[in-house]
């Protein structure tokens, strides 16, 4: 070997992932000083600049690392926020959520810092991967033909059922026997049987507390960080194949005379009680038992989950009867008529237009394009007794209206009116409790 | 604490040796890798910054950085010498910025954190190498660093700064030459 070729092989000896030297170098190290000499300045100068000690990341520096992402992607789904989600989307913003939860995990009352949580919510996000659609078929203790939020443990179970196709633009359908919500990719239409319609956007609030359920790979973050803020004690615990969280919430919201309290599932004391399949993360139940004191009813629980199932296209839409009364926004509304000022007047509005059978006074607060034939029906000729102080309860943020009214059959009937003004144009509107 | 234990992790972790790592794709596999990466990428940062806050500044923004595109990137098969590339380019980023704000004017002084009391003199010594090697070409002084201050093997320190074995030895070897010869001459005055 010559010196020449053997200075080229100067750097074997310092590499750590193959430090010897090839028997020729030896030998030529062996019997040449001047390259041996070089050899061992090149050490010296190597040794010169060895760093005197070695630094190791703080002891937080995963969980900080971990946040930070979380952050990240946050930040980039408030940038965007009318963005389409692609599946890469959706994978992410569900890790933002998650990595919320997981950043907050030391900080959980009930749930410690088992990295266990970590495990499954990370998991949770391979649930995602490959998630085309959802199918829940469940059931609810409401008022038959009410809306997706009314509870009561005294009510009978009414089937619901809902349905979501997830990919670039997602659609949805959720169905009660009175009522159903489907939504497109684009807008929303809720259908109250037998001739109402109302439209909406994509996000529009028509199924109420059951649309988280829509995104079943983001109820373990959504819970999780519900615990996180103090809003619910929260446990989880594997038993075999299953991965149980259960919820437990107070009523939200402050009631008047208990006014409102168990009528809705948030308005009450309950528990919410998550299965998951270990294996995939995946939701597989969902059952919630509302405490009314010392009784614990279930009033909502779902008896089949399926996913991936294929989906025709016309579940996404709705079949609309001729000359169905749509739903008119407040701004839209007719203004050729004294408008009402207060809750009490709304009320009055509404009750004394049924009284004279003036359903043009009644459209005054009624947001649709007719009066429907159910309320004329029901309504028309009735005999106002009294219309009592208005007042708020519970979470709805609108008014309550005691009245006492005769029905034109001669049946009395003592409730509260809903109506609120909570809209863009301030109008009062009729909400329900007739 | 929870009621019951919970022990589910599904995902392998990041196999960062020699065979068959992946680019993470899931939290799980991000997770891991950060634990099995941070040390060693906090200590090549530090050697370049002198700052353990901003060492760990520019790894966590590295790392947060892979995952955000773990698309583009999960045809990468060796995870670690892509992060050290990262890494250095982030450290002479962080440097080039420092420089500007020094000529802007002088920055005011911090009150030292406990753990930059705790790692000044290993700083004020990076400082001196850094000194020196600085005086060296931008590609040995990298090749240097990376096998030196990353204690990556020449195999990865080639796939690092992407080019061949015997490239990375050579920088490597004119690099130590060159330093021998900047530091007889300091001996010498």
């Amino acid at each position: 070997m010559t010196c020449r070729s053997a200075r080229r092989q100067l750097a074997d000896p310092f590499d750590s992932g193959d430090p010897g030297q090839s028997p020729d170098l030896r030998a030529h190290l062996a019997g040449c000083g001047r390259c041996a000499a070089e050899l061992e300045e090149m050490r010296n100068a190597v040794a010169a600049i060895q760093p005197a000690g070695r630094v190791r990341a703080s002891a937080d520096f995963q969980e900080r690392t971990l946040t930070k992402l979380a952050a990240e992607l946050d930040a980039a789904q408030t940038a965007r926020p009318r963005i389409r989600f692609t599946p890469w989307l959706r994978l992410a913003f569900t890790a933002a959520a998650i990595l919320g939860v997981v950043a907050a995990l030391p900080y959980l009352g009930t749930l410690g810092t088992n990295r266990g949580e970590i495990a499954l919510l990370a998991q949770s996000i391979d649930a995602l991967n490959g998630l085309r659609s959802v199918h829940i078929v469940a059931r609810m203790r409401t008022p038959r033909g009410d809306n997706f939020e009314s509870i009561g443990a005294g009510y009978d179970f009414q089937p619901v059922e809902m349905w979501k196709e997830f990919g670039a633009t997602p659609r949805w359908r959720v169905e009660n026997p009175g009522r159903v919500v489907v939504m497109d990719g684009e807008q929303s239409i809720l259908f109250m049987k037998p001739d109402q319609a109302v439209h909406g956007g994509r996000n529009a609030g028509f199924v109420e507390w059951l649309r988280p359920l829509l995104d079943p790979e983001r109820v373990l973050a959504g819970e999780l960080r519900a615990a996180q803020k103090g809003e619910s004690r929260a446990a989880i615990r594997q038993e075999g194949p299953r991965v149980t969280l259960t919820a437990t919430r107070k009523a939200a919201g402050e009631f008047v005379g208990d006014w409102g309290r168990n009528s809705s599932v948030s308005q009450s004391d309950h528990t919410r009680v998550y299965q998951f399949d270990a294996a995939t993360s995946r939701l597989t139940s969902l059952q919630v038992i509302l405490h009314d004191g010392g009784k614990d009813v279930v009033v909502f629980e779902t008896t089949d989950i399926r996913y991936n199932e294929a989906m025709a296209a016309e579940l996404f839409t709705v079949a609309l009867p001729d000359g169905v009364i749509w739903g008119v926004r407040p701004e839209r509304m007719p203004t050729d008529r004294a408008l009402p000022a207060t809750a009490r007047d709304a009320a009055e509005a509404f009750l004394e237009g049924l009284a004279q059978r003036d359903w043009e006074r009644v459209l005054t607060v009624y947001p649709a394009t007719a009066v429907p034939e159910s309320i004329k029906r029901d309504g028309g000729g009735l005999r106002v007794i009294s219309i009592g102080v208005p007042f708020q309860s519970g979470l709805y943020s609108g008014w309550y209206v005691p009245y006492e009214v005769t029905l034109a059959d001669g049946t009395g009937k003592h409730w509260n009116l809903a109506v609120r003004n909570d809209n863009a144009a301030q109008r009062w509107l009729f909400d329900g409790g007739f | 604490m929870m009621d019951g234990i919970l022990v589910m992790a599904q995902d392998p972790p990041v196999d960062i040796a020699e065979s068959g790592p992946q680019w993470p794709q899931t939290v799980a596999q991000f997770e891991a890798l950060v634990e099995a990466v941070q040390d060693d990428l906090v200590h090549f940062a530090f050697c370049r910054l002198r700052s353990l806050p901003d060492a760990e500044d520019a790894v966590q923004d590295v790392l947060v950085r892979a995952y955000l595109d773990r698309a583009r990137h999960c045809a990468v098969t060796r995870v670690r010498p892509y992060l050290y590339r990262m890494v250095a380019n982030r450290c002479t980023d962080l440097l080039r910025q420092r420089r500007r704000m020094e000529r802007s004017g002088p920055a005011a002084d911090p009150a030292r954190l406990p753990s930059q009391r705790e790692t000044e003199p290993l700083a004020e010594r990076l400082g001196e190498i850094e000194r020196l090697l600085g005086r060296l070409p931008r590609l040995q002084a990298e090749a240097v660093r990376l096998r030196v201050f990353g204690g990556l093997p020449f195999k990865t320190v080639a796939e690092a700064a992407g080019v061949s074995l015997a490239t990375a030895k050579s920088r490597f070897r004119y690099g130590v030459e060159r330093l021998r010869g900047i530091l007889h001459k300091e001996t010498q005055s």
